[in-house]
Formats: structure tokens, sequence, C-alpha cells
């Protein structure tokens, strides 16, 4: 062996969804890359359920491909199934969702990250993280005592020390039949970092042809198929059904009579379960006047006669799996081929991080993914690209790029996240954006596609398509706005919920527009026009929180110092530390006079000592 | 960066001889131009102008001064405005209303003073005393609030909250989780009633503010009685002056005359009214009409009876169609007539009081019972157990009318999310009365009342 120290730019700890996208940014930002994963095989792989996008979610795929990113092209090349949400509401919560083909998902985004130029990838154990004079300065990894980097992002899922619990059994694990990584998790602890502890869980694999499909409804995929990513046309794979069933009476009977051997409900699991997804014995117990709850199975794959039981994840033992899937119509002869497992995790506790998801105490040390308390592969992907893009943008010393919640679902997250330590797993929910109407999946291009190709991860060519898609939707309706009808504009009429754009060429109100317009340019401006009074509302509201949102905090603000501040409020602002004041505005408990009150001592810090106050900032 | 424009008044809570109230913003002029009449197009700064408020309906509520001040001349560093009107609550309260309607937001506790400091109009020494002002006012808003909370107004608000939470979280549910067989079950007729239960509340909050200031505005009291009875020698006798026409002809004030005294600190309007008669003569009608209608917006009611007369068949007739008034009940004349002799002195629902207006006998005992029912009027509160102030009192307006626009929407089949921002924007005009709402605590009413689970 040589005494040959390797050096690079940046190394990501884990190949998970965030890892990737972690991985992919800054290598394609020209940047010496390396990826570090316990095991090669399990790169992208999709632990949970096998589908990509819904409510929210689906809005994160968009932005990542907007911003530059992998997960969207590759949802949309492993796609078995593609439904949109929502579809009887408006375009602002419409939704789309893909079934994927669990393995082809993996091995497309493997050989991505294998083809990467800048992109090494390497299996093995990261044991430590090296820190010196609170910078990080490289890993040690089970075979290599040290490997340099200018930056380090961790992103290690639930494998922090988890901990899987089938029943009262339990196991040291990071997911089933792997290895958690207790060292990394000792050495972030020795480091001084905060942890919490999560739980989560994932329902029963079965077998396809244990399945009486006679008795189950169908599922099928929609009609008309939009792919996520603008790179992709078409969906390549076969689309193939769902399927949905329901629990009866006999599975009510069967998880009373047997909750005692849950690790929950007698007390084993202390972590905070996602209430969004519960458990199937969890649904009994709070909601028993419920007659049956529904279950989704799901095909995990094409070339696999595995499928996922959605809705019926369980911590009980594996006999008593058996019997509740068996009283569920359709699986009465079902055969398990995975028990469904519980799992607990460290996460690091979100007050430690800044916007860019570096660590506020450990300069070049970034976070992203379940490692921060969120849950999702969307949520993952999203905060491993930013954290990628941010850790790249910062070693070539260009400025951070840090997404509004009005501009972005990536906004709101990572927001949301240092407001408030999540409590339980984040998910992201259309509820979660203030500005909903603003955030849809058909404008993430308009709202990202300049900071992706700014940043060099969006290519010219696409680039140059979104600003003339832009273009030409702006022309229309400025002339829409100008062409008299009746006794109104063309665009006041499109504005009849009965109207549609292709309706005024048509009754001869306008001539053809000149411009070559497609499906997605009249999409959008049927959009901008009918939704006009709303957006503009949202765009108000926008407007009137910027004064805050721009008015930065120091670090080292000391809110004791502030006479009057209510402790109530004192303590909220000293555990969340917010960035700015819109931030400290958004933080429960703190109310606008407390606001007022910080502002007072920003303005006496500003002028008693405006160099103080630039370098605290 | 202070763009908006804040109003508030600026002379304590209360009556007093001149009331001030302050705007302060760059919308200022452009408030007053729409407010006062006649305003100057060139305000020269610092110079006391005269005008009158209107209000929408274009009716004078008071005459001003008003003097102008412009950036960064003022004590704020921002253009303001300073009006001073008369000192009655009511008018004060008028006035900034109507700022409020026309673009300017009430200020926060003591942040006229903030600005001053964030314009750099106050120096930094005075920081700390600027943030200890607005903490003081904030706490006494805290402890009005807490006030509210007891007793049954406090229920209702909490019944606002709960339902609003539930309700936003009923159709939140069926936005981020259409596949679930459980959330997407809201109906809108269900929905409309919801929100029409809670409008309810919220208007009959708002009318304890009406009653509150009506009882600020002043006690109404009315003298009534038949035609001749002397109801106007007895208003002479109040007020020492000879405010109404006294004649001996029956039916000779046929107007309403008013006047106003003082009696234990609190304003009282005494109301002398035409007599009520059965008669043809087509003025006559007209007066007891009014009568009928000031009686409708009165407090007390003293009816005065004639102690001459031998029957008071009329007056019962007329004191049945009263008798959900309080009524101080007076035997007028008793210098022509021997208390003894009259018969029917039982009939009267409630023992009277003997005078003689014109001899200014028993006027003594008469001002007592008037006192004691202001003293006890004024110190019962309302229904609701408290009365809102101004600033709660904007917000459930504007909470309501937000609502209504929800509904609005919902009647017209528009999309859940965008019905919804009315909603939210009720919910957050609401928010200090009923407290913050947060998007968690939305998503905690939606997992505790579906069952979530795909």
């Amino acid at each position: 062996m040589s005494n040959f120290i390797e050096q690079y730019d940046v190394i990501v700890v884990g190949g998970g969804h965030a890892g990737c996208e972690a991985a992919l940014a800054p290598a394609r930002m020209g940047l010496k890359t390396l990826m570090v994963t316990m095991n090669l095989d399990t790169i992208a792989q999709m632990s949970c359920n096998p589908a990509i996008g819904g409510l929210a979610k689906g809005h994160l795929v968009k932005e990542i491909d907007a911003l530059g990113g992998e997960m969207a092209r590759v949802a949309d090349l492993s796609a078995i199934q593609f439904r949109r949400l929502n579809t009887k509401k408006g375009p602002a919560v419409w939704a789309s969702r893909v079934q994927s083909d669990k393995k082809i998902y993996q091995f497309t985004m493997k050989q991505t990250l294998e083809k990467q130029h800048n992109l090494t990838l390497l299996q093995d154990t990261v044991t430590d993280i090296h820190i010196t004079n609170k910078k990080v300065t490289g890993i040690s990894t089970r075979y290599k005592p040290l490997i340099k980097a200018h930056r380090v992002i961790i992103s290690t899922g639930t494998f922090l020390n988890g901990l899987i619990y089938i029943g009262k059994k339990s196991c040291e694990s990071g997911r089933f039949g792997e290895f958690s990584s207790k060292r990394l998790s000792q050495s972030l602890k020795n480091e001084g970092f905060k942890l919490g502890r999560l739980k989560t869980g994932t329902p029963p694999r079965i077998l396809r042809r244990s399945v009486d499909f006679n008795k189950v409804q169908t599922q099928p995929p929609d009609d008309i198929k939009i792919p996520f990513s603008r790179l992709i046309k078409k969906f390549p794979l076969e689309q193939i059904p769902c399927y949905i069933t329901y629990t009866t009476q006999n599975t009510k009977e069967v998880i009373r009579n047997n909750l005692d051997k849950s690790p929950l409900y007698s007390g084993i699991i202390k972590g905070i379960g996602p209430r969004y997804c519960p458990s199937i014995e969890d649904k009994i117990v709070k909601f028993p006047d419920k007659e049956k709850h529904q279950i989704f199975i799901e095909p995990e794959g094409l070339t696999t006669e595995e499928m996922y039981l959605n809705g019926a994840s369980s911590s009980l033992p594996e006999d008593v799996q058996q019997d509740i899937m068996r009283s569920i119509t359709g699986l009465e002869n079902v055969q398990i081929m995975r028990y469904a497992y519980g799992i607990e995790y460290d996460f690091i506790t979100t007050d430690q991080i800044l916007p860019t998801l570096e660590t506020r105490t450990v300069s070049g040390l970034y976070l992203a993914g379940q490692i921060n308390g969120t849950s999702g592969y969307e949520e993952a992907a999203a905060q491993g690209l930013m954290a990628g893009i941010n850790a790249a943008l910062s070693i070539q010393g260009k400025d951070s790029l840090i997404i509004k919640r009005h501009e972005g679902y990536i906004g709101v997250m990572i927001d949301d996240l240092i407001i408030k330590i999540p409590e339980e797993p984040y998910r992201m929910f259309t509820s979660r954006a203030e500005y909903r109407l603003l955030l849809r999946e058909d404008n993430a291009y308009q709202r990202f596609v300049s900071y992706g190709h700014n940043i060099g991860l969006v290519p010219d060519k696409v680039y140059d398509e979104v600003m003339y898609h832009i273009k030409k939707v702006k022309t229309e309706v400025k002339r829409l706005n100008e062409i008299k009808y009746q006794d109104m504009t063309a665009a006041k009429y499109l504005k009849r919920p009965e109207i549609r754009y292709n309706d005024l060429a048509e009754k001869n109100i306008i001539k053809p527009s000149a411009d070559n317009l497609n499906n997605n340019d009249i999409n959008q401006i049927e959009i901008e026009i009918k939704y006009e009074g709303y957006i503009a509302k949202q765009q108000a509201q926008v407007k009137k929180m910027r004064k805050y949102e721009s008015w930065k905090i120091p670090q080292s603000f000391d809110y004791k110092k502030v006479v009057g501040l209510r402790s109530e409020a004192a303590e909220k602002l000293m555990q969340n530390k917010p960035v700015t004041l819109g931030q400290a505005l958004r933080i429960s408990g703190v109310n606008p006079v407390d606001i007022q009150l910080v502002m007072i001592y920003l303005e006496r810090l500003n002028r008693s000592d405006k160099k103080t106050l630039n370098r605290l900032l | 960066m202070y763009k908006d424009t804040i109003v508030a008044r600026t002379t304590a809570e209360g009556q007093g001889a001149v009331g001030m109230v302050r705007l302060s913003g760059d919308q200022c002029l452009r408030i007053i131009a729409k407010l006062i009449n006649p305003v100057k197009t060139e305000l020269v700064p610092r110079r006391l102008y005269l005008g009158k408020i209107y209000d929408l309906k274009n009716n004078v509520i008071d005459e001003i001064t008003y003097i102008f001040c412009q950036s960064p001349s003022s004590f704020t560093g921002e253009d303001t405005v300073e009006i001073f009107s008369h000192g009655s609550p009511v008018i004060i309260n008028m006035i900034i209303d109507l700022c409020l309607s026309l673009g300017a937001r009430m200020a926060l506790p003591g942040e006229f003073t903030k600005r001053a400091f964030m314009n750099g109009k106050i120096d930094l020494t005075q920081a700390e005393s600027v943030a200890e002002l607005v903490s003081a006012q904030a706490e006494e808003e805290v402890k009005i609030a807490a006030q509210m909370l007891g007793g049954s107004f406090g229920r209702k608000i909490k019944s606002i909250r709960e339902e609003l939470l539930l309700i936003i979280g009923w159709v939140e549910a069926s936005i981020d989780f259409p596949e679930e067989d459980d959330a997407t079950t809201f109906n809108r007729d269900n929905l409309l009633g919801r929100i029409k239960n809670i409008m309810d509340t919220i208007t009959l909050m708002i009318s304890s503010y009406t009653e509150g200031q009506r009882i600020r505005n002043g006690v109404h009291i009315t003298i009534a009685g038949l035609t001749n009875v002397g109801k106007s020698s007895l208003m002479n006798v109040l007020f020492d002056k000879e405010k109404s026409i006294v004649t001996p002809i029956h039916g000779t004030t046929r107007d309403v005359i008013e006047g106003t005294l003082t009696i234990s600190g609190i304003r009282v309007v005494f109301r002398d009214t035409a007599g009520i008669r059965k008669t043809d003569c087509a003025i006559e009608k007209e007066g007891i009409k009014r009568t009928k209608k000031v009686l409708s917006q009165t407090d007390l009611l003293i009816y005065l009876i004639d102690a001459e007369k031998k029957s008071v068949q009329e007056d019962l007739f007329f004191i049945n169609e009263f008798k959900d008034k309080k009524i101080i009940y007076a035997v007028n004349k008793i210098d022509c007539v021997n208390k003894e002799n009259i018969r029917w002195i039982n009939k009267i629902p409630q023992y009277p009081c003997f005078i003689s207006a014109l001899k200014h006998e028993g006027i003594k005992e008469i001002k007592i019972q008037v006192e004691n029912f202001i003293k006890k009027f004024t110190s019962q509160k309302s229904n609701l157990g408290y009365t809102v102030n101004q600033r709660h009192y904007n917000c459930l307006k504007d909470g309501l009318e937000f609502l209504r626009k929800a509904c609005a929407e919902i009647k017209q089949n528009v999309s859940e999310e965008l019905f919804l921002e009315y909603m939210y924007d009720a919910k957050n005009r609401l928010s200090e009365i009923i407290g913050e709402i947060s998007p968690e605590d939305i998503l905690n009413s939606i997992f505790s009342n579906f069952c979530i689970g795909k």
C-alpha cells in the first residue's frame, strides 16, 4: 500500500436518494467527487414503497429536474404506471406519480453515477469524520485511515444507530439484512452534535400468485402519460395496474388480540413514527369505528413477483402478521416473502443546520436526507441536490443557492426544518406551502431553470427552450388581454370556467397565435389567465414578507438582552436560531410584537457597531 | 422599509374633550384626501387645518382640525397626519375604521415609537425605553386578551378556533390525501353549514362591540306620556332652562327635543317627545311615530302621568306597549291634587315618584332613581360577559368578510385550494383573537380526524 493520500473536493457518505443527487451535482459542476457506500448493490435502493411522486412530492421531483437533478429522469425510465392525482381540483394541486420498477430504478441510477465524469464510487464503511478547528478535513473508512476532502456531505438515511423490530425481537441494522453504522453515529455525537430519535416502518412484501385477483379492484394507469423530466418524451416501460382491497372485521379481531406483542404498544420503541403512515395496528386502535381500511397492492417491478402491501405496515411478530394479512379480502392464502418491520434511527436535530444544509458548528460538513429527520425519496433527493450544489458553490467561491419559500417546495422544506425540529419523520404536504398556488408542477421550470443554468447543471439547450416557452406564453397572454371581444377582452372571456384556450380561435374571437404553441404553452396560458386573481394575491403576500426575509439575524444574537421579550419567545428563538426575521416570525410561539422588539435590537446593533454586525452576519 | 401606513388613537381610552388619531406612512396623504373635506391639495407641513370628516355614505361624522408633518420632519420620521376630533370614543373609532377601510393598518402596540426609533428620530440611548414601551403595551393587550378568554366569551373563541381548524383540516385532507377513502368525504353543503355557524358566532361577538359602543356613547333616557302631561316642563326643570316650548295647548312638542347631562360621569342624553294620544292631526301622527322610534333606542323611559286624571285607561294602553323597557313612573302636577285622592295608583305597575315640574317638587327623587339606574346599567356588562375592543372588532369584521367570500366561492363550485385561500385569510385575521393556527396544527387536526394510511 502506498502512502499516497487521496484528496477530493467533495465526499458523499451514503448512496441513497440524497447521496446520489449530492454526488452527481458537484461532479457535474466540475468538482472531484467521491461517493462512499456500504454496498454498491444498494445504491438508490427504494427501501419502502415502489413509487416516486404524489402530492407535493411530485412537485419536488419536477423542481429537482428543473435544477438539473437526476431523480425525475430515472423515475421516468423505470416507471411502470403513471397517474396524475387531484385532476378534479385546480392545477396547483395536480400531482404526478409513477409506480417504479425498483430494480430498474436502482440500476439506472447506479449506471448514471458510474458514467459520471469526476465521480468515483467506493464500497466501504465510513468510521470517522475528520474535523480540525471546526472545519471538516476528510474521513476515515474501515480500509482507509484518511481520505481528504474540502467538503463532506453525510446522507446515511436510517443507518445511524438503526434498530429493527419485528415483534419484540430487535436487531441493529440500517435496512433489513444490512449493517447499521454505529461508529459514525458515535463520531458525530463526539463532535457535539445533538441527536434525536425517530421511528418508521415498512409493510410486508407478498407473492403475486398467492393473491386472489378476482376479489380485489384494479387501479389502471392513466391514459394520458406525462413524464416528470423534460429530457424524457415517453415512458419506455410497459404500464401495468395496481390493486385495491380492504381489511375485514376479522383483521380487527386478530390485531386486538395481539396488541400486547407489539413493541410500540408495549413501550419498547420510543421513537415517534409518522402519523401519515401508521401501522395497521395503529389504524385499528385509533379509529375503532372505521369498518374497513384500504390496502393497495402494488407491483415492485416487471421482473419480480414480489408485491408491496401499501397501508399494511406493522411491527407485530411474523405469525401475527401472517394472520392479519390473511384476514384481508383477496389475501386469504397470501404468502409473505418479506415481513413488515419497524425501524428506529438517529437523526441530527435540525437546529444545527443552515439553509445551505451546512452544519452551523462544523464548516464544510453538510447533512442531507433522513439524517435531517425527513422521510421519503423525493424529500431526500431534493436535500441531496441542494447540499451538493451548495458544497460545490462554496468551493467555487460563489454565492450559495437558497430557495425561498415562495420559489419552491424545496425552499419550504428546508425552511421548515430550520424553524422546527421534526417530531415525526418530516414529509412534504402541499398544505405546508403558504404560497401553494404559485408552486405548481407546471411552472417548476419557470421557477428554477435560471438557477439550474447559472450553476451549470442545466444545459444551454434546455434553458433556451424554457426561455422560449416563457416568452411565447407571455406574448400570448399579453395579446389576449389586448384583443377586444364584446364588452370585454379575450382574456377575460377565457376566465369563464367552461371556456378553453382553443375555443377562442374556433369561435373566431382571436386569430391563431403566430407562435407555434404546444400543449404545455397552452396549459400555461390558461392557468395564468384563469387564476390571475389568486396568483396576484399570493404574489402580494410574498412582497409583504420580503422585508422580513431579507433582514438577517446574526447567529450569535443574544435574545436574552432584548428587554421585554417574552420568555417563551426568547426560548423558541434561542432554540431555533432563525437566520432571518422572516424565519423568526414563522416560529410558532413567536408573535409580531416579539419581532418588533428583536428588530429594535438589531437596529441598535446596526447603529452602534456596523462592523461588528457585518462580521457576525 | 416600513411602507405600510398605520393608524391608532393617541389620546387615552374613554371620553375626553379632544381625541387625537395619528396616521403614519407614505399613504397617509392619499387616505386623508378621501377622508376629509375640504382637503387642501398642497398641504403646508405643520399648519393646522380645519375640515369635516365624512363616512362612506357621505354623512358628516365630525368637524375636525388636522396637521400634516412631512417626512422626515415628524415624530416617526414618516409622512404623518394627526387628526383632532371631538373626544367621543364613538367618533374616534369611526375615524379609525374609515382609515382602515382606506388602506391603513391598525398600529401594533408601541409601533409609532418603534418607527421613530428605526427611522433615526430617537437616539440609541432611548432604544431600551422604546422596547420597554412596546412590551408594556403588548402586555396590556395580552391582559385584555386573557380577560376575554374567561367565561362564555372565551368558550365562543375556543369554539371558533376548533371549528376552523377542523374544517380547514377537512378540506386540506381532501387535497393532500386524494386516495384516502376517509379523507375525501367532505361535502360542500355541510361545509357551508359549518362556516355559517362560525359566522354566526362572530356576528354575535361583533354585536357585543356595537352594544359596548352604545353604552360608551351615552345612556339614553326618554320622557314620554300623554299630551300635556308636563314632559317639556320636566325637561326644563332637569336642564334648568327653557329647552322645550311649554304651553297649555295639547300637543305642543311636535319634534323630539334633546339635551345632554353628565350623571355619575356618564353622558346621559335626555329626550323630550311629543305626547301620545289618538289623533287625526297629521303632524301629531308623525310626532307619535317619532316617539316610538326614539323609544326603540332608549335605555330608560320616564313615563309621566297627570295627577288630575280620573282614569289611566289610555296610559295603561301605552305602558303595555313599552313593557319591555326599563320605566320610571312619575305622577306630575301633584301640587294640584291630594296624593291620597288618586285612586288609580295601584294600577300602575310600579310605585311612582310624585312630582310637580312647575313647583320643582320631587325632582330630586327622580334624579336619584335615574342615577341608580345608570350605575346599574353601566356596571352590567353585555350578556357575552365581555365587550370586544376596536382592534378585536376589526379582526372579527375582516374575518367575517373573508368567510363570506369563501362561502360565495364554495357555492360557485370553485376548486378547494382556491376557496381555502379565503379561509386562510379569515384564519390569519382572526388569529389575534383565537390564537395562531400553524400548518402543523392543521396537520394535527387531519391526523386526529382522518385515518390516513397509504
